[in-house]
């Protein structure tokens, strides 16, 4: 058997590990979040459910891969985690799918930076979005990061991920400087900063704010689709999980804070107000180029930030890659050449139907459909799933799990912890899958009912239906015995 | 209407974006629970 690859650096090990986390959430949905629920009051639901719950989900990935030594599928399988090799299938088959989407989203960013450099934004930016995803480009810039992202894979773990994460997550933050730089010099833009910083406090104490932290620092995070696992088994036994996990944890956190910092003094100082209810594509391809369009040398500056999000995207996009092209070095024995290429040609045909979808009759709505609804399946649900299983496994299942997590760690975690990794963190994340599945099946079928209805039908069909379940088993066992 | 155009309204009507979302996930994600087992 070939040795497995590790991190060649301290560094470079970080900055994958950001990579893979710094993605267009940061961009796109922090800064959206922390205007609705309270402004810099948000951090404190932000950096408490950090803290509590979601660096420890990743600390049990890491510790998972770094154990296993094995791709997803080889890791459930080796601990023995029941029907392990059903549930490690899915951390091979489920990032599949939300890179299927993902990366057609990663080739639309791709095209704006190129787009800024020519100064091809009209006034009328949502025609130019509408036009755009109907047009033969996407084809081609679709190919291309699908090209890009199987070529770094393909070149290996130190010589390719490592070093290409070394680049743009070094080169990201110093872009995202610059943009911060011109967006807080501009004359008016401490209104915004004042919109963005100031503390509201009231908003931050709804219900809705702490969930929408949960879920936002969840997928920030990237936890749940295989990458952290398969990451975390190429760290090396010397380093400590606890701190490192920490680190990785803050620097993801730094990108999301300057990402505000970049767009609400712009928007206030420009007269775009109305970008603080904004989030998602409609803020990124559609608001932030008027945005841009406004400023001197916007052109510039769009230039730099659609390339920071790029290289965000990109990095993301290839930790969502290599636990399928893992699997095949490990498991069939392909080289990682010929794995990359492989798993980036079947990559490439899944997001044909995302692709296609853009020549539908009608407006955004319809042409991102096929898009919005696997990300509704993948993007939102499966993913605070499969992590849960991933927690559970090492809270339960595997052997040492704790002791695992503070293996070799400078710092350790206080045995308190252990507990809370086994009830409290899945509890959270079970909290999270609940409440993301109610909010979609309201959605879904268009329901009139409040949301506290749904988690009360829930908790009722729970008790009754887990209770006849629970009895019936007990009670059918009880009656085998006495025969 | 060209053949792009098609395709495209196809996809776009609900429950067959529902199916095809939710049928190639069953698919796929069985499809490879198939080849283990005979591999393995």
């Amino acid at each position: 058997m070939k040795k497995r690859e590790t991190w060649g650096t301290h560094i470079g090990m970080l900055l994958a590990m950001i990579g893979t986390e710094v993605g267009l959430g940061n961009i796109w949905r922090f800064p959206y979040l922390c205007g609705k629920y309270g402004g810099s009051a948000f951090l404190i639901p932000y950096l408490i459910l950090l803290f509590s719950v979601a660096v420890f989900a990743m600390m049990c990935e890491w510790a998972l891969g770094r154990f296993t030594r094995r791709d997803p599928l080889g890791a459930f399988e080796k601990i023995n985690f029941p029907q392990g090799t059903k549930i490690g299938a899915w951390g091979i088959i489920g990032p599949f799918f939300l890179y299927a989407y993902y990366i057609v989203i990663t080739s639309w960013v791709l095209f704006y930076a190129f787009a800024s450099l020519g100064r091809l934004f009209p006034k009328d930016t949502e025609t130019f979005f509408v036009n755009f995803l109907s047009s033969p480009t996407i084809f081609l810039v679709h190919i291309i990061c699908v090209g890009i992202c199987s070529t770094i894979i393909g070149l290996g773990v130190r010589k390719g991920i490592e070093r290409a994460s070394k680049f743009m997550i070094s080169t990201l933050f110093i872009l995202l400087l610059i943009v911060v730089l011109r967006a807080i010099t501009l004359p008016g833009a401490g209104k915004g900063f004042d919109f963005y910083m100031h503390p509201r406090w009231r908003e931050m104490w709804s219900l809705q704010a702490w969930g929408a932290a949960l879920g936002q620092i969840f997928f920030t995070l990237s936890l749940g689709m295989g990458a952290m696992i398969i990451y975390g088994s190429y760290l090396k036994e010397k380093i400590g999980i606890p701190k490192n996990a920490l680190a990785c944890a803050l620097g993801n956190t730094s990108v999301s804070l300057l990402a505000g910092f970049a767009i609400f003094p712009a928007a206030f100082a420009l007269g775009m107000e109305e970008v603080v209810h904004q989030e998602s594509i409609g803020l990124t391809f559609i608001v932030l180029p008027q945005l841009f369009m406004r400023m001197p040398f916007g052109w510039f500056f769009a230039f730099l930030f659609f390339l920071l999000l790029l290289f965000g995207a990109l990095s993301s996009a290839i930790s969502i890659q290599e636990p399928s092209v893992a699997w095949l070095i490990e498991e069939r024995n392909w080289s990682r050449k010929r794995s990359a290429l492989f798993t980036g040609t079947i990559l490439w045909i899944l997001g044909l139907p995302f692709i296609l979808n853009g020549w539908a009759k009608g407006g955004l709505g319809e042409k991102l459909s096929l898009l919005s609804k696997m990300d509704t399946i993948i993007g939102q649900l499966a993913l605070p799933f499969f992590s849960l299983l991933a927690v559970i496994a090492v809270g339960w299942v595997m052997k040492e799990g704790f002791e695992q997590i503070n293996k070799n760690a400078y710092y350790k975690l206080p045995i308190f912890f252990k507990g809370w990794i086994r009830w409290g963190v899945p509890l959270f994340i079970f909290f999270l899958f609940i409440s993301t599945l109610l909010k979609n099946i309201k959605e879904i079928f268009n329901l009139s009912v409040s949301e506290s209805t749904l988690l009360m039908t829930f908790i009722v069909c729970l008790i009754v239906w887990g209770g006849f379940a629970f009895f019936t088993h007990i009670s059918l066992k009880i009656e085998k015995r006495k025969v | 209407m060209s053949v792009l155009e098609r395709i495209a309204n196809f996809l776009a009507r609900p429950g067959i974006g529902w199916a095809l979302v939710i049928g190639s996930i069953i698919l796929i994600y069985s499809g490879f629970l198939y080849y283990l087992k005979r591999k393995r």
